[in-house]
């Protein structure tokens, strides 16, 4: 294997990562070209990409909340407070426009609070149905996700044409087909790739232009299809949870640093987020539509009980990969995992699957004692 | 300052409000026995469509806040957390689900005494009603919906991001009922009863009307009642919102709160400040509240979550246009709109109550009433220059408050808004 190509590669892939919004400010000089931001989870980034704005995806960053304490209780969610923060600072003055959707009440309080500590960005909201048994949320969605395009027109200052927004399925498209290559190849064989350095190479994707995300992975897993599998020594570990936010990668290292690998996962900042395509057989914005209605990832923002509830599909994925346990993963204050942990719980007990609940902060506490409980978890597996 | 001495006046008239209560806990488990099919629910009345079912209906904030309130709420959350549900969750929420696993029988209670206490009849439908939209109320709806085996129906008001999208809103909060009436027929097998809806209203509009009447009286100086006993009284308008009794009751408030104002008896001792509470009670510390603020003459006036919340349009309640009345009761209240919409309100709502500071509820387990908190301070200080603090506590989880945090902080925003009386005496002198 190259080292080098890999390690540059991923290089590309930690300066975007590190400091994304000054990044963002130099790409804009750079480029010319308006960066607009969305919430993560459910937002369809492909309009914006459509406009010819650069579609980021807001990130939590390292920072310790200082002013963000004016505008917002310390009880709210990490990454709430952090974007709140880092927009009273004026960091987020480099954005041209901030979208949210409606996944929870407290990404709905950060985005009224945007909007009123940044009065010159512009803040959109896109309150797609979240009770997805009702009648006509096919409808709804069409509706909301089209008067979001003219929204988006009106920032871009021009029209977001049917072939434009084609074309940035087939770009997003073939983004997630290549993180979910290199997603397989981490499953045979974890050791290639750690699983801090995936988390990297997914969260660059949310910030960087996907055209040139694409060839850096494009050329990553050419450089990962030579090296020759090797055997894991090790226990094999799910990780599940944090929605929205990517884990801090010291929990990570701590986690792959005590006789364990991750070999599969359903973050936000991992599987959930290229999981799913596109099918483009139709009117792109319904297209999008189907999409968000798409059920076969269950996602606890939503609420649907037609589809696979989140706890069986944990289950159903942890014995497909042969996992020996799992990580749960809890983002304090994130509600619609602390309503969901319960279930998972009971059925992870049910199924005979060993798991520990960790919870995270933003402020990063004791990572010792995160170690130690893990280390334990990892032992008792035998 | 002697706070043995000034206790708060309550209301005569509401103390019958617990017996009403309790009646209808004991009622919704003698139709339940009886065979009536069970509706649990939170949030804003929109759920008061299944009373055209003629289902009983357990509503969720009104029975936990009574349990609150008399420090009862422990074996419910017990329950939830032994689940594995963390205190961090809406305290609200919390306690339900808890209610919900005792009454399937996944949790035991210690004694005959929380039996009677905390056991409820299982549902068989629950709606979700969220004020302001609040997810939350969709996941808790979700939960006690898993652990029940039983069908949810989430209203979800849609949060009116740009004023024009107010009748959009209220159209969609229409047709959203229209579904939830077909699930009722679909529920009870029976056709709905749209005259029996229409009698429960003619009851609602009654009772709130009645209550913004007395709401409003207390804009007089001494105000005749406080905000606490808005509170107390609040399960008229949303537990008990449409049964008959309501009005009648209301109607006898009213008319002791007149009499009050033509005697010039006021709710607290000594009325030297008049304050403002913003976000949800501190039910388990209800009458230590109120006892801590006459002792230091302050009265709690007024605040959204009494006056702003639960049905404040009495004036576009039209027993011949439930749904529409209904909708503009969800979707026109404070908390589903943005900040500046917000601060305008809450200001001209200040000046109605000459209210001298703000108080904002920190309800730690919840991020949803007081999201746009900060936003409000400091609005509503920057259009009327009104000194304001953050208390600490929760709604219905004891363990999240501190009475000395409280003690420092009140005498605080006393001691601001005193000398900023004083410069304003020295300034127009």
């Amino acid at each position: 294997m190259s080292e080098s190509n890999v390690s540059d590669i991923m290089n590309r892939f930690r300066a975007v990562v590190d400091t994304p919004y000054e990044k963002l400010s130099t790409w804009k000089e750079a480029n010319g070209k308006k960066v607009v931001a969305c919430s993560p989870m459910h937002f369809p980034e492909e309009l914006i990409h459509a406009a010819g704005m650069l579609p980021v995806v807001l990130q939590e960053t390292g920072e310790a909340v200082t002013a963000g304490f004016s505008h917002v209780y310390p009880f709210f969610c990490g990454i709430t407070r952090n974007i709140i923060d880092i927009a009273a600072k004026g960091e987020l003055n480099v954005l041209d426009g901030v979208v949210y959707t409606d996944i929870c009440i407290q990404n709905r309080n950060a985005a009224c609070t945007l909007r009123q500590i940044m009065p010159t960005v512009y803040v959109g909201y896109l309150q797609l149905p979240t009770s997805l048994t009702r009648e006509g949320v096919m409808q709804d969605t069409i509706r909301e996700l089209e008067k979001t395009r003219a929204s988006l027109e009106e920032l871009a200052g021009h029209k977001i044409d049917d072939r434009s927004l084609e074309q940035s399925i087939l770009v997003y498209n073939k983004n997630r087909s290549l993180l979910r290559r290199l997603h397989e190849l981490r499953r045979g064989s974890p050791r290639l790739l750690g699983f801090r350095d995936m988390q990297v190479v997914v969260k660059s994707s949310m910030l960087m232009p996907k055209e040139e995300h694409s060839g850096l992975i494009e050329s990553l897993v050419a450089q990962l299809e030579k090296v020759t599998p090797s055997p894991l020594e090790g226990k094999r570990l799910f990780i599940s949870g944090h929605l929205c936010q990517s884990p801090k990668a010291d929990i990570l290292d701590v986690v792959e640093g005590v006789g364990a690998a991750i070999v599969d996962d359903d973050l936000y900042t991992g599987y959930r987020y290229y999981a799913v395509d596109v099918e483009l057989d139709g009117d792109p914005i319904e297209c999008l539509a189907r999409r968000y209605l798409n059920k076969s990832i269950p996602i606890p923002t939503r609420s649907d009980i037609t589809g696979i509830r989140w706890e069986e599909y944990i289950v159903q994925r942890v014995n497909d990969i042969g996992a020996h346990g799992v990580v749960v993963l809890i983002a304090k204050y994130c509600e619609p995992h602390i309503f969901h942990y319960p279930f998972i719980k009971q059925a992870l007990a049910r199924a005979g699957i060993p798991h520990i609940m960790v919870e995270t902060e933003h402020e990063v506490v004791s990572l010792e004692a995160v170690r130690t409980r893990l280390q334990a978890f990892v032992e008792m597996l035998g | 300052m002697d706070t043995q001495v000034k206790q708060p006046n309550k209301l005569d008239s509401a103390s019958s409000i617990g017996q009403m209560m309790a009646d209808s806990f004991a009622d919704i488990k003698r139709q339940a026995a009886e065979g009536k099919k069970v509706v649990w629910a939170n949030g804003l009345p929109g759920f008061l469509l299944a009373r055209g079912a003629d289902m009983p209906v357990l509503h969720a904030e009104g029975f936990i806040a009574g349990l609150a309130a008399r420090g009862q709420e422990k074996p419910l959350q017990d329950a939830a957390e032994a689940f594995g549900l963390l205190p961090d969750a809406c305290s609200y929420a919390r306690s339900f689900i808890g209610l919900a696993r005792i009454a399937k029988g996944h949790f035991q209670l210690e004694s005959s005494m929380h039996e009677s206490i905390c056991k409820m009849p299982k549902p068989d439908l629950y709606i979700n009603v969220p004020g302001g939209g609040c997810a939350t109320g969709r996941l808790w709806g979700d939960s006690v919906a898993a652990i029940c085996d039983i069908p949810a129906f989430h209203l979800e008001p849609r949060f009116c991001w740009d004023e024009s999208d107010r009748e959009h809103n209220i159209a969609d909060f229409v047709r959203q009922e229209r579904e939830l009436i077909a699930l009722l027929e679909s529920v009870t097998g029976q056709p709905y009863n749209w005259d029996r809806l229409k009698e429960v209203l003619v009851e609602v509009k009654k009772a709130t009307s009645l209550r913004q009447e007395i709401m409003k009286l207390c804009q007089h100086v001494p105000a005749p009642a406080s905000f606490f006993d808005m509170a107390a009284s609040i399960g008229l308008v949303c537990h008990l919102v449409g049964v008959p009794g309501t009005g009648d009751l209301l109607q006898k408030m009213k008319e002791e709160v007149e009499h009050r104002i033509s005697q010039g008896i006021g709710c607290v001792p000594v009325e030297k400040y008049r304050l403002y509470w913003d976000g949800i009670l501190t039910w388990s510390r209800l009458g230590v509240l109120a006892r801590k603020f006459a002792a230091l003459d302050a009265c709690l006036v007024a605040g959204p979550y009494t006056h702003l919340l639960f049905l404040p349009r009495a004036d576009m309640i039209d027993p011949e246009r439930p749904l529409q009345s209904i909708a503009y009761n969800v979707c026109d209240t404070l908390a589903n709109y943005d900040y500046s919409h917000r601060v305008k309100a809450v200001a001209d709502f200040c000046q109605e109550y000459s209210i001298d500071g703000l108080v904002m509820s920190e309800t730690q387990t919840c991020r949803g009433i007081n999201g746009q908190s900060f936003a409000l301070m400091d609005g509503v200080a920057r259009k009327l220059g009104l000194p304001a603090i953050t208390i600490g506590g929760d709604s219905c989880d004891p363990r999240f408050y501190s009475d000395a945090q409280v003690d420092t902080r009140l005498q605080a925003l006393l001691e601001t808004i005193e000398a900023r009386k004083k410069i304003r005496q020295v300034q127009a002198d």
